[in-house]
């Protein structure tokens, strides 16, 4: 493995993992994409990631929702960025996103720039 | 607990006070609470401003009595600017009430007394914190929250540009390709009727056949062409509409005329019930017409056998029209979506062609136009009925024969005029020369030469041609005082009323006798 960072994406949806991977080509961020489609996919690969690892993660999930993922990949390794990405955009969301311990909270839109801007965000020192 | 949730957050903790001691036993004390705080310990007043220039800090610790400016400037100082928010705990070996009052009223959010008790201060910087913690979390989330909405709107605009982009070039589309295709379509028609007229020569009856088939289908294609053509009118809200006295009976016999060649044909029987006078309504002929044709051809379309009935009746100030057929009706889930455009439901069993959905549509538009109101009932397999009511021509026409003679006269010649119309009552005795002479007092103070004065039965109008709006105004209210004034001259002291109401040319009709309706109900 090399030491590029990596980005992990838990999605379930397709369309919105082609939106992601269009926007981080796009943007040249230089991060290796990993996805997974549901909560517990996502934790194994966190372990397998960490430490050098971004995890984007999308509220609704088959097995638990991405504000759980959130503290379950915190409790991992709390050094690692998390980023809840959703189609939804209501306050109370924000907050468990916050609680959960999420660094940042953006919207999906058709473009996925929001998620850029967050990525560019936590990928400064 | 809770301070194993702040280790995450880093809190940077001001205190600010002249006393060594104190200041040492107070950092100390924080930083054996939290090995993660960020603590800084000042002890004048200058230090403390300048630790705010930086990074201000998260809670403040504060002496009241500081020895350059007391704790109470500071404490104000902080509480005025962007820092306000910044929780501060008063600091003071002082017992004075009034002084912790004026703390608090000043902003400060706790006391600690002097000397410091641990076990009571960490438990009052710990609920600070606590609270400063979920503010934070608050304002994070209204903050995210915020910026998503704004992008979430940003895209919509974005969409909803791009779509009504679309939509313009869609009508663009319609538009020429309509034109263009209904040119040839003419010439097409044209052609073929001249050669089933026996213009061009003999033809056989398998050719006669043939060629009325291709006419049919022609006919159909330019009503397609000519629906499309008005539902892009429609919405644009570019369908013009001239209303005229027209009698309704009259125009439903024409258009059921022309039925009737096919009725017989397959059958059907036309039942007419219409009262024996004359009716009249304030609409444009026309458009009319091909309301009453949309619903008299869909009646037809999906009446096997039984009858059509087309009834009038006078509802008083309105006409209600009614197109019944007994064909295989609507099922009640399809009824309100049969005005709504492109929403052919599957009534398949008529034998002529598809249409386009259009004509109920534009039906609504026309009837909706003209003041009036359309709608449907309809039982399967019993049949459908079609009502629509229109609002009826009231008007007594010998009153306003000159006017609307002027009127039409005034339409070719100019592109806007004003029209104003003064109701004159109690003239006395021989109200006709009392207008008479008022006209003529009028006429001398007109302003312009282009500007008419028309006599009526109860009053006086006035056209003004290409006036502007104050203008017009000013002018009403001039000849108001005219008549006044006149009126007294000639010693008609009986003057009770005296009222006028404008109205213009082509913003409130389009037509004379629009307008003189338009004059007549504005009151």
């Amino acid at each position: 493995m090399t030491g590029k960072l990596k980005l992990l994406v838990v999605d379930a949806n397709t369309d919105d993992r082609v939106i992601v991977q269009e926007a981080v080509r796009k943007a040249g961020l230089g991060v290796d994409l990993v996805f997974a489609q549901n909560g517990k996919e996502g934790v194994d690969k966190a372990n397998e990631l960490k430490p050098a690892c971004i995890a984007v993660l999308d509220t609704i999930l088959s097995d638990m929702d991405g504000f759980e993922l959130c503290r379950k990949i915190k409790e991992i390794d709390e050094n690692l960025k998390v980023v809840i990405y959703t189609g939804i955009v209501d306050a109370v969301d924000a907050s468990k996103a916050r609680t959960a311990g999420a660094d940042d909270f953006c919207v999906k839109t058709t473009d996925g720039a929001p998620l850029i801007n967050a990525l560019k965000g936590l990928m400064e020192p | 607990m809770a301070l194993d949730r702040m280790k995450l957050n880093k809190f940077k903790i001001l205190v600010v006070e002249d006393n060594p001691s104190d200041r040492v036993l107070l950092a100390d004390l924080l930083k054996k609470m939290n090995e993660h705080f960020e603590v800084r310990s000042v002890g004048s007043y200058i230090d403390a401003k300048a630790a705010f220039e930086g990074d201000a800090p998260d809670l403040v610790l504060l002496d009241i009595y500081l020895p350059d400016k007391t704790g109470f400037s500071f404490l104000q100082e902080i509480h005025k600017n962007t820092f306000r928010d910044i929780p501060v705990i008063l600091v003071s070996s002082t017992s004075d009430k009034e002084d912790k009052l004026k703390g608090f009223e000043m902003g400060a959010i706790d006391f600690i007394n002097k000397p410091i008790v641990a076990e009571d201060m960490k438990a009052r910087v710990a609920v600070q914190l606590r609270l400063k913690k979920i503010k934070d979390d608050y304002e994070w989330a209204f903050q995210k929250t915020n910026e998503g909405i704004k992008l979430l709107y940003k895209e919509l605009e974005n969409k909803n540009a791009q779509l009504e982009k679309l939509n313009q070039i869609k009508d663009d589309f319609v538009n020429i390709v309509s034109h263009e295709l209904r040119t040839p379509l003419t010439v097409i028609r044209e052609s073929i009727s001249q050669i089933v007229d026996g213009l061009l020569g003999d033809i056989n009856e398998k050719q006669n056949k043939y060629l009325n088939t291709s006419l049919t289908n022609i006919d159909y294609l330019i009503r397609i062409i000519n629906d499309l053509l008005d539902i892009s009118k429609i919405e644009k809200g570019k369908i013009e509409i001239y209303k005229e006295k027209v009698d309704i009976i009259d125009l439903i016999e024409e258009v059921v005329f022309n039925f009737l060649p096919q009725t017989e044909k397959k059958g059907l029987q036309i039942k007419f019930d219409v009262p024996d006078q004359k009716m009249y309504i304030l609409a444009d002929k026309q458009r009319i017409i091909q309301v009453m044709n949309n619903l008299v051809a869909n009646a037809y379309k999906f009446t096997q056998k039984g009858y059509i009935e087309i009834s009038v009746i006078d509802e008083g100030s309105s006409v209600k029209c009614t197109v019944r057929d007994t064909g295989i009706g609507v099922a009640p889930k399809d009824l309100p979506r049969l005005f709504s455009k492109f929403d052919q439901i599957g009534r398949q069993s008529g034998p002529g062609m598809k249409g386009t959905g259009l004509g109920l549509v534009i039906a609504k538009e026309i009837i909706e136009r003209h003041d009036g109101k359309i709608h449907v009932e309809s039982v399967l397999q019993e049949g459908t009925k079609f009502i629509f009511t229109l609002p009826k021509y009231n008007i007594l026409e010998e009153d306003y024969l000159n006017l609307i003679v002027c009127l039409g006269e005034q339409i070719k010649k100019y592109n806007s005029f004003a029209l104003i119309g003064y109701k004159i009552f109690g003239l006395g005795q021989q109200p006709q020369e009392s207008l008479t002479h008022l006209t003529s007092q009028i006429k001398n103070h007109l302003l312009g030469v282009s500007d008419q004065i028309v006599l009526g039965k109860n009053g006086v109008y006035i056209i003004l041609p290409d006036t502007k709006k104050e203008h017009v105004n000013l002018t009403a209210q001039m000849i108001c005082q005219i008549i006044e004034e006149k009126s007294q001259g000639v010693s008609l002291k009986t003057l009770k009323d005296l009222n006028f109401h404008i109205v213009n040319y082509p913003q409130d009709g389009r037509t004379a006798d629009e307008l003189v309706v338009k004059l007549e109900t504005n009151k």
